[in-house]
């Protein structure tokens, strides 16, 4: 499932001043800011299910939506779990185990993030919107209060993604996306993730309080970022293995 | 002498007038019956075998889980442990056995090498059942922490054998991480091909430790004493030994696609087991037609004298009744030798049709059922199908004229 698109926590990102009525540039300009940018992040995410709910603090460090870090800081059961994509190799480190495990690839697309709604895609960096999708322009809509651009997006072919198709709400302002729906022809709509709440991060404007929702918004994650600055000192030679194995929650 | 005696004495005479004749039709009706119930059994058979392949052993005849538990097997939908209701369970006479399972999935890595599979967390009691003991291929049944028992195609995909340490990991208990090493204790025969590629069989309390379900069951698998097709007790069960917010689940529900497949399967049978039928019943006909028109000339004789139809007709009747009873008790008691002789010596099936049923899962012999309600069952419908060949002789009773010819 699920396997696409921008706007991990790199598009986390700002869109900036879009205004342009094509499409594909509108998602560029989205991604202009995203990709190339790196970043240190502290989130805490809330799964509710229906016989409970499920707290998770994670701090992540990416570069591009190539290349992250992501170290679990809470619940303790759960401290010290970590992930790492370095392009296409995923590895995991579990404290318990006291090993680097390689993941197949097949886990980037599968299944949820440690027990939330968010993919590990949307963590770990997905394809890019804007380069990887063509773009059909479907006039604006009000999205959570807001003036939003919908635009669709269909994969190009040869793009491994299992959506069919993902409907992008960008912001008309400045705020960036409201909504992104990534959908299935055949199970409709697979996943969707709103931005609620924006804010400004390192003098970057982003949104702060997002909510995964699958199964049609029966399960919901609610993620809050708490902590975002800008790491320009970070390049894919960071990322490594022995990283994973050392950087401590 | 009352009427019954006299029509019961006069019947049996009337047997041994034609022995040639009561022993042909005997023989078709012990014929008919042994060859139905050979044929049934061992369709039944093979069907109860195959379900204790598919059911039996792994996920179990009847399972008490979670009211949400199936049909998505989410470890998070677990029960609490209840050991008082378990031991209530287990001293149930209709129970053979009740074993508590943790079940999840999970990725298993050693080195570059990852497989997915569904690890079974077992009692330690479970461990001890022959089935379990059978299917050990290398290794041992230890209670050593950490231990993992993998299906023999799993452990040849990862290139592990006993004693190597591989890394579990994979989603646990309502969404926490499930992580942990352990070392393989054994490689498993399951019987099945896919179950083989991928399941990986732990401690209950070692499953527990991983999935961080301390004092959870997925399941509990129950055999009855009973494992026949025809027999279902999971209402009954439920009833005696209710859990809030758990359910009983007969495997019949949990794999419908099983139940239908069956079905479809036995419907095959039932049709050749028709055409049985037919012909033999036209076989009865043909000898009723025959001793009706052999013996016309006795019951116009017998009129004339004075007999009341409906005397005769009575003897008649209960000529064919002697008659298709005893047939059918010979060929019940056949059947059933035979039945039993290939209970002891189960045919064995051979070359690609035998490579075809391993494949799909299932050792290939053909077990008969041991069911006595096949043999009652069959032996009640050949009887009314002699029975029914009777109307012929009773109408030409009843057409007979005693002046006429």
């Amino acid at each position: 499932m699920k396997r696409f698109l921008l706007l991990g926590l790199v598009a986390l990102l700002p869109l900036t001043s879009v205004t342009a009525q094509n499409p594909t540039e509108i998602l560029s300009k989205a991604e202009k800011s995203a990709i190339g940018t790196s970043s240190y992040s502290e989130l805490s995410m809330s799964a509710k299910r229906a016989r409970y709910t499920r707290e998770l603090d994670i701090k992540s460090w990416t570069h591009t939506n190539k290349y992250a870090l992501i170290v679990v800081t809470g619940p303790e059961r759960d401290r010290g779990t970590r992930y790492l994509r370095a392009d296409k190799q995923m590895y995991s480190f579990v404290p318990r185990t006291g090993k680097v495990v390689k993941l197949p690839q097949s886990m980037l697309m599968a299944g949820g993030f440690m027990g939330t709604d968010a993919s590990m895609d949307n963590l770990l960096g997905q394809a890019s919107l804007a380069k990887d999708f063509t773009h059909q322009y479907l006039g604006t809509e009000t999205v959570n209060g807001l003036s939003c651009h919908k635009i669709k997006c269909t994969p190009k072919p040869g793009i491994p993604v299992a959506a069919d198709a993902v409907v992008a709400w960008v912001h008309t302002g400045d705020k960036g996306w409201v909504r992104l729906s990534f959908q299935s022809t055949r199970n409709g709509e697979l996943q969707r993730m709103d931005a609620l709440e924006f804010g400004r991060m390192d003098g970057v404007q982003m949104p702060v309080k997002l909510q995964f929702s699958t199964q049609g918004g029966k399960q919901t994650t609610l993620m809050t970022v708490k902590v975002w600055k800008k790491q320009p000192q970070l390049s894919p030679a960071w990322f490594t293995p022995q990283r994973l194995e050392q950087t401590q929650p | 002498m009352n009427a019954a005696r006299l029509v019961l004495r006069l019947a049996w005479r009337n047997l041994g007038r034609n022995r040639r004749r009561s022993l042909i039709t005997g023989a078709a009706i012990a014929f008919a019956l042994f060859f139905a119930i050979i044929l049934r059994s061992l369709q039944l058979g093979v069907y109860n075998h195959m379900v204790a392949t598919v059911v039996g052993s792994m996920s179990g005849y009847v399972q008490v889980s979670d009211t949400a538990y199936w049909p998505s097997q989410n470890l998070d939908y677990a029960l609490y442990e209840d050991q008082e209701w378990l031991d209530e369970l287990r001293a149930d006479r209709e129970i053979a056995s009740a074993y508590p399972r943790l079940q999840g999935f999970s990725l298993l890595s050693v080195g570059d090498q990852s497989g997915v599979a569904q690890w079974i967390g077992i009692s330690p009691e479970e461990a001890k059942e022959p089935m379990w003991q059978a299917r050990l291929a290398s290794g041992s049944w230890n209670s050593t922490p950490g231990s993992v028992w993998l299906g023999k195609r799993l452990a040849e995909q990862l290139r592990v054998s006993v004693g190597d340490t591989l890394v579990a990991m994979g989603q646990g208990f309502q969404g926490s991480m499930a992580g942990a090493a352990w070392v393989v204790a054994g490689t498993l025969n399951m019987g099945n091909p896919e179950l083989e590629k991928r399941s990986a069989v732990v401690g209950l309390a070692d499953a527990q430790e991983f999935a961080g379900a301390y004092g959870m069951w997925s399941y509990i698998q129950i055999t009855p004493r009973s494992t026949e097709l025809s027999s279902d007790p999971t209402a009954d069960l439920s009833a005696r030994h209710p859990r809030d917010g758990a359910h009983f689940l007969g495997w019949q529900t949990r794999m419908p696609e099983l139940i239908q497949m069956i079905q479809a399967d036995s419907s095959g049978g039932k049709v050749i087991l028709f055409i049985l039928y037919v012909v033999i019943g036209f076989g009865l006909l043909g000898t009723m037609i025959m001793l009706a028109n052999e013996r016309q000339r006795e019951f116009a004789m017998q009129l004339a004298m004075g007999m009341r139809r409906g005397l005769l007709a009575g003897i008649v009747f209960t000529e064919v009744v002697l008659l298709s009873v005893a047939g059918a008790l010979v060929g019940a008691v056949l059947g059933r030798v035979a039945v039993l002789i290939l209970d002891r010596f189960p045919l064995r099936l051979q070359g690609d049709v035998a490579a075809a049923v391993e494949q799909q899962g299932w050792e290939p012999i053909l077990p008969p059922s041991l069911d006595w309600s096949i043999s009652l069952t069959h032996g009640g419908i050949i009887v009314v199908i002699a029975l029914l060949a009777a109307a012929w002789p009773l109408r030409t009773v009843f057409k007979t004229s005693p002046i006429h010819r």
